[in-house]
């Protein structure tokens, strides 16, 4: 399975886009997830509409915003309104949170605004409004596998609509009041999105073509020391934002493994 | 693809034959008195609860995931003798060649509730496995031994049709050989109180298409179809109902108002019938999202009111009447109507109707197709009838804008 990648985007503390992720890579510089996310607003979202959007959707829509500039920087012909993926282990968490705290007040009152936001798919539906965009629009939860299976769905996403698809993987941490372990609950946001294209190979393209194979194999694990972000699941995307990064200057000795499941594994290699 | 099994639990029963015998007496499962009313004193409403649910018991390697929503999906991958013909299928074809996706809306949120509330003890309460969104797949790859890909889709209201367009997706790359393909949610505080804030909680039984409809009733539900494609599966599973179009469209209009003039739900619907290569004209019923909101089924129908045209003779309905609105699996839920409409040939009653919403009227005069449009007031049995329905379509609209349609053909009846 192949598809090509038009665009990628990249937010992380201390890290503003993927061109400043790249820069800092090539140059060196060691990655701080201690840093605040870079402040952002979405000025393609109407007044009301921007006025309501919380911390988790900000993240993805930022991040969803990066990928579709750089892509029509890049391709200025081709048609805009993409089918999305939002990928997303556990959504909005402070929004959950907060309803579950509100649940257990007298009187119960959760905020309307609060709970439109609740959706899983809230990022999803703001991104289609701010777009005027009518296609598919999905927003999935595969756990702690967000990778694999966010690369896997919006390339077959884009091989049955015949056109590229902007798959956006977002995390943040828990909220302080749900009793988890508190890792869980401090570690650093991560988010990242691509612009995929499994129907044909562009020539000019600055990035590489992704090569996904499923294989039998156990969960693989990521090791601390190759990742700084490590902590929510789509922070698994470091990796493989690395390598797209260093592929003109560095080439992969073996394929990325990211786990589809406990049981079997989605290879990924770039040419 | 076929259906090649199917197994539901509603607040009307659980399995076919329940649901079939209710769908055709028109009884409803909705109600204003039940255990869950006793956990909202502040809410006036009905509510379609699934009756002794809470005593379901999880098998003993599975208690981690103890939460109202895994109860109902265990209890539904029980129905029908579901979970065992997925057994059947996984010595045929092997545990990693069978995927599964299942749509909901909450999850398990009802566990951290408890917690917060002081009703679950926190040695009892494990969030990865019960609130975590993706919790519902993992819990049914584990209570099914499925090794295939496998997640869960959370678009709202619409999470449990778009499960079709992921299966049609993995066996059309041929990654699976059979698709696990369902939906599960149930009651919870959050959900109650979140569209009691949003005024869209009906104090009355809710009343689709209505002149004096004012909101909607929640139910829960789990239901479960095998999917997949005919040459490969043992005759034993050998079915008639055919999933012919899946469409996916969004409103790009409003977070939580549905697009009045129905454009995202119009678009659906083209999507899923351009997919099956058929029109308007071929369609005989449409199972409508109709939740009984002002603004969700004057939405529907002013998309249903461009679509038909002079030609067309369809029946239309609701069926939130009989088990509420099931939110994350009432695409689920309803398009398994729909297969047991074209298998027992009924068209099912749009439960409370005594006055169609002269604004509804008005739409479908607009575009001159009011006498196309026929909506039972009480289930039709075409057996009895020179008429036969042979596709049915099934809508489902949810907040944020997202629509799916899917669409449903018996197979000899053209």
């Amino acid at each position: 399975m192949k598809a090509q990648i038009l665009s990628v985007g990249v937010t992380a503390p201390g890290v503003a886009n993927f061109k400043s992720f790249k820069k800092m890579l090539l140059e060196g510089e060691v990655f701080d997830p201690s840093l605040p996310i870079e402040k952002y607003s979405p000025s393609f979202l109407p007044s009301n509409e921007r006025r309501r959007v919380t911390q988790t959707i900000k993240i993805a829509l930022k991040t969803a915003e990066e990928a579709l500039t750089h892509f029509q920087q890049i391709y200025p012909n081709e048609a805009v309104n993409l089918p999305v993926l939002f990928v997303s282990k556990d959504g909005d968490p402070h929004i959950s949170a907060k309803m579950c705290q509100a649940v257990s007040e007298t009187p119960p009152l959760i905020s309307p605004i609060q709970f439109h936001n609740s959706v899983h798919n809230a990022p999803a539906g703001y991104w289609m409004i701010g777009q005027s965009n009518q296609a598919a629009a999905n927003a999935i939860s595969a756990g702690k596998y967000a990778v694999a299976n966010g690369l896997l769905e919006a390339i077959l996403q884009s091989k049955s609509e015949k056109m590229p698809v902007l798959v956006v993987v977002y995390d943040l941490p828990l909220d302080g009041l749900i009793p988890v372990d508190s890792l869980k609950k401090t570690c650093p946001p991560f988010a990242f999105s691509m612009i995929l294209d499994a129907n044909q190979i562009r020539e000019s393209s600055e990035f590489s073509v992704l090569s996904l194979s499923l294989n039998a194999t156990r969960e693989c694990g990521v090791l601390k020391k190759e990742n700084p972000y490590i902590g929510v699941a789509a922070a698994e995307g470091f990796t493989l934002l690395k390598a797209i990064a260093e592929y003109h200057v560095k080439s992969l000795e073996k394929p990325m493994s990211f786990s589809l499941n406990q049981h079997r594994i989605l290879n990924v290699s770039l040419n | 693809m076929r259906i090649l099994a199917s197994s539901l639990v509603t607040a009307l029963g659980s399995g076919k034959t329940e649901h079939v015998d209710a769908l055709l007496e028109g009884s409803t499962g909705l109600s204003s008195q039940v255990p869950f009313h006793s956990k909202i004193l502040e809410i006036e409403t009905y509510l379609g609860e699934v009756s002794q649910l809470g005593e379901t018991q999880l098998p003993k390697e599975l208690l981690g995931f103890h939460c109202r929503n895994h109860q109902l999906a265990w209890k539904a991958l029980q129905a029908d003798g579901f979970a065992q013909k997925v057994q059947g299928l996984i010595k045929q074809f092997g545990a990693h060649r069978i995927g599964l996706v299942v749509g909901t809306s909450t999850s398990g949120i009802a566990a951290t509730e408890e917690v917060f509330r002081g009703e679950l003890s926190l040695d009892e309460y494990d969030y990865e496995k019960t609130d975590q969104m993706g919790s519902l797949a993992q819990f049914c790859c584990e209570a099914l031994n499925i090794q295939g890909p496998s997640f869960v889709i959370s678009t709202a209201c619409s999470s449990s049709a778009k499960v079709f367009s992921v299966a049609q997706r993995w066996l059309n790359a041929d990654l699976v050989d059979v698709v696990v393909a369902g939906g599960v949610d149930t009651l919870c505080l959050t959900t109650l109180h979140g569209f009691n804030a949003l005024g869209l909680v009906s104090k009355n039984i809710c009343k689709p298409l209505d002149i004096h409809r004012d909101g909607i009733n929640i139910g829960e539900a789990g239901g479960f179809v095998l999917l997949g494609d005919k040459s490969l599966v043992p005759e034993s599973l050998e079915s008639s109902i055919e999933v012919v179009g899946v469409g996916e469209s969004s409103d790009a209009y409003h977070i939580s108002s549905p697009h009045p003039e129905g454009q995202g739900a119009q678009l659906a619907m083209q999507l899923a019938m351009s997919q099956a290569g058929i029109d308007i004209d071929d369609v005989d019923y449409i199972n409508l999202h109709g939740t009984a909101t002002q603004s969700n089924d004057l939405s529907e129908i002013s998309g249903i009111s461009h679509l038909v045209n002079l030609t067309t003779a369809i029946w239309v309905s609701s069926t939130k009447g009989f088990v509420g609105h099931t939110l994350g699996a009432a695409g689920i839920t309803e398009v398994i109507f729909c297969q047991w409409a074209l298998e027992e040939q009924f068209v099912p009653a749009n439960l409370n109707l005594k006055e169609l919403d002269p604004a509804l009227e008005q739409k479908l005069e607009s575009t001159f197709i009011l006498d196309q449009i026929n909506v039972p007031l009480q289930t039709v049995s075409l057996t009895e009838e020179p008429l036969s329905i042979n596709y049915a379509m099934s809508n489902s609209f949810g907040f944020g804008g997202n629509n799916a349609s899917v669409l449903l053909k018996r197979r000899g009846g053209e």
